[in-house]
């Protein structure tokens, strides 16, 4: 990357900043291409969902953001310095979870703040009172001492994204992280995801969330921006700005401005779907 | 309905029980009948005649004394094998490097039993306890490296990654991620170690030295008392019983969320 790059991705201010990003698997002779040429600016404290067909990469993109993939070609960049690795301020919390079988509900959420740089400078005290709190937020007491193996899907979902929450990263990148959870409970942690990230404080204060779902209406409630892919290879298809007035509620939920944003974005991938879908 | 609770754990303990004697009556009583037909009692001495052995040299102290020294032998052998074979066996798991390095060694050495060494090492150590401890530390290593090798290779990768977006480094990821999922392995390959061991001690006591389980098999063997050698084999059955089901406690105290992850 050459300093005039460096400059530039500082001007516009760009949180993360991808350059036409590729990424395939396989041979080199006949790759998979996964992602294909994407280039996008993640704004600081900006909430942006990605939606697309299955097979439009998403995880992919997660994963190269969290520097557990590297990408084929391209350039990404953090507040301006290229992404070579994972580190800790960004947060992952992954589809499957990825829970250490060993540990309890209570040592899970508390991995990183023990184990990792998250809990530099806290106090055993401090930690144990943040473990606490996100327990009580995601609603796991009185299953603190549980292992995963004795917890349902949608409780191992939520020891996840407590996990993720303890550490409080400055930018959090979320692969479906509501998607096993019924209905009632989703809308519940959708309203708290929200509070987390600090939609009632001003902008400068907000974290950055990258969030991926398959679900349209949770991307519009979620987001600032939605990114719509499109699949095989994923490449960008569209950028929505949502422009719904915050904070967001059950209000927003029932307001014609939501649904023709949801009716929108459902329009500009329902042909890929119904073809994934049906072939 | 019958509900979960003490005295039904208790009948059904009990349950268990009478099942475990009633396979041990029908095998003393075949084991019995067997000897009844064998005219030369030298051949296969009866079941009463092994027990009144294990009693009388259970009284003159004989039998804790060699049962002892081979049990010690076998845990510090065991000890050390685990010392070395443990560390290795991580590095073997998660380094192709090391895993390609120590590869040929490895298997070239594995298939050679322990007892295989016994001339040679009646060479080096001549007769005492480095002999066999030396015979049942061989035994023991190579199951353990393996068994951990391949503990620390599985390790589910995703966890790894969870791991490293935490910001966690390699050093702690090593300790606070590998070393607790392949612990189920080296669990499981501690009792593999333990089990071969016991097979070793014998061959190795017989001929290398003047103490234990098997020197007293042999010194009974050359008395030709064999009641006293029946009873000292049982005996040998017996700890290797015991200390398989120690390891096992073990385990489901070290590894609680393997045990129930496996038997659902």
């Amino acid at each position: 990357m050459t300093d005039a790059e460096m400059t530039d991705a500082k001007m516009t201010d760009a949180k993360i900043r991808l350059s036409g990003i590729g990424k395939s698997f396989g041979a080199p002779a006949a790759p998979v291409v996964a992602v294909q040429d994407l280039s996008l600016d993640i704004r600081p404290g900006e909430f942006l969902t990605i939606v697309g067909p299955s097979g439009c990469g998403k995880t992919t993109v997660l994963n190269m953001l969290a520097g557990l993939e590297t990408p084929t070609t391209g350039t990404m960049t953090l507040d301006g310095r290229p992404i070579r690795g994972p580190g800790a301020e960004r947060g992952v919390m992954f589809q499957d979870y990825a829970l250490f079988p060993w540990k309890t509900v209570r040592g899970n959420i508390g991995f990183g703040l023990v184990h990792g740089p998250a809990g530099a400078g806290l106090s055993a005290a401090e930690r144990e009172e943040r473990v606490r709190r996100v327990i009580e937020l995601v609603g796991l007491t009185g299953s603190e001492e549980k292992y995963p193996h004795q917890l349902s899907g949608g409780m191992r979902q939520r020891v996840a994204l407590a996990r993720l929450m303890a550490n409080e990263p400055q930018i959090l990148l979320m692969d479906e992280p509501l998607a096993a959870l019924d209905a009632q409970t989703r809308i519940i942690l959708q309203d708290e995801l929200l509070r987390i990230w600090g939609q009632d404080k001003p902008a400068a204060e907000r974290r950055t969330v990258v969030y991926i779902t398959h679900s349209i209406d949770e991307a519009v409630f979620l987001a600032d921006r939605v990114v719509v892919l499109s699949s095989h290879p994923g490449r960008l298809k569209r950028i929505v700005e949502i422009d719904l007035p915050r904070p967001r509620d059950d209000a927003t939920r029932l307001s014609k401005a939501f649904a023709d944003l949801c009716q929108s974005i459902w329009q500009s991938i329902r042909e890929e779907a119904y073809r994934a879908t049906m072939t | 309905m019958i509900r979960a609770g003490a005295p039904w754990e208790l009948i059904r303990w009990f349950g268990g029980m009478l099942i475990y004697c009633r396979t041990m009556a029908v095998f003393l009583l075949a084991w019995y009948l067997a000897a009844e037909a064998v005219p030369n009692k030298l051949l296969l001495p009866s079941p009463l005649a092994v027990a009144q052995a294990l009693r009388e040299s259970w009284l003159d102290g004989e039998l804790t004394a060699n049962a002892g020294i081979s049990l010690l032998r076998l845990l510090v052998s065991v000890a050390a094998a685990a010392v070395l074979a443990i560390p290795i066996g991580l590095a073997m798991g998660r380094s192709r490097m090391i895993s390609d390095l120590l590869e040929w060694p490895v298997e070239l050495l594995r298939p050679i039993a322990g007892i295989a060494w016994i001339p040679l090492a009646l060479f080096i150590f001549g007769i005492g306890q480095r002999l066999p401890i030396f015979i049942m530390f061989y035994t023991a290593f190579f199951p353990l490296l393996l068994g951990t090798a391949a503990g620390a290779q599985s390790v589910d990768r995703r966890l790894i990654a969870a791991a490293r977006t935490m910001g966690l480094s390699r050093g702690t990821i090593m300790r606070r991620v590998v070393v607790p999922a392949a612990l189920p392995s080296v669990l499981v390959s501690l009792r593999l170690a333990v089990a071969a061991s016991w097979t070793a001690v014998v061959a190795a006591e017989l001929v290398g030295a003047p103490s234990g389980l098997g020197y007293a098999i042999e010194y009974y063997r050359s008395m030709l008392a064999t009641p006293t050698v029946m009873a000292f084999i049982v005996v040998i059955g017996l700890l290797g019983f015991l200390t398989d089901r120690a390891l096992r406690w073990l385990g489901d105290a070290l590894a609680p969320w393997a045990r129930t992850e496996g038997r659902q």
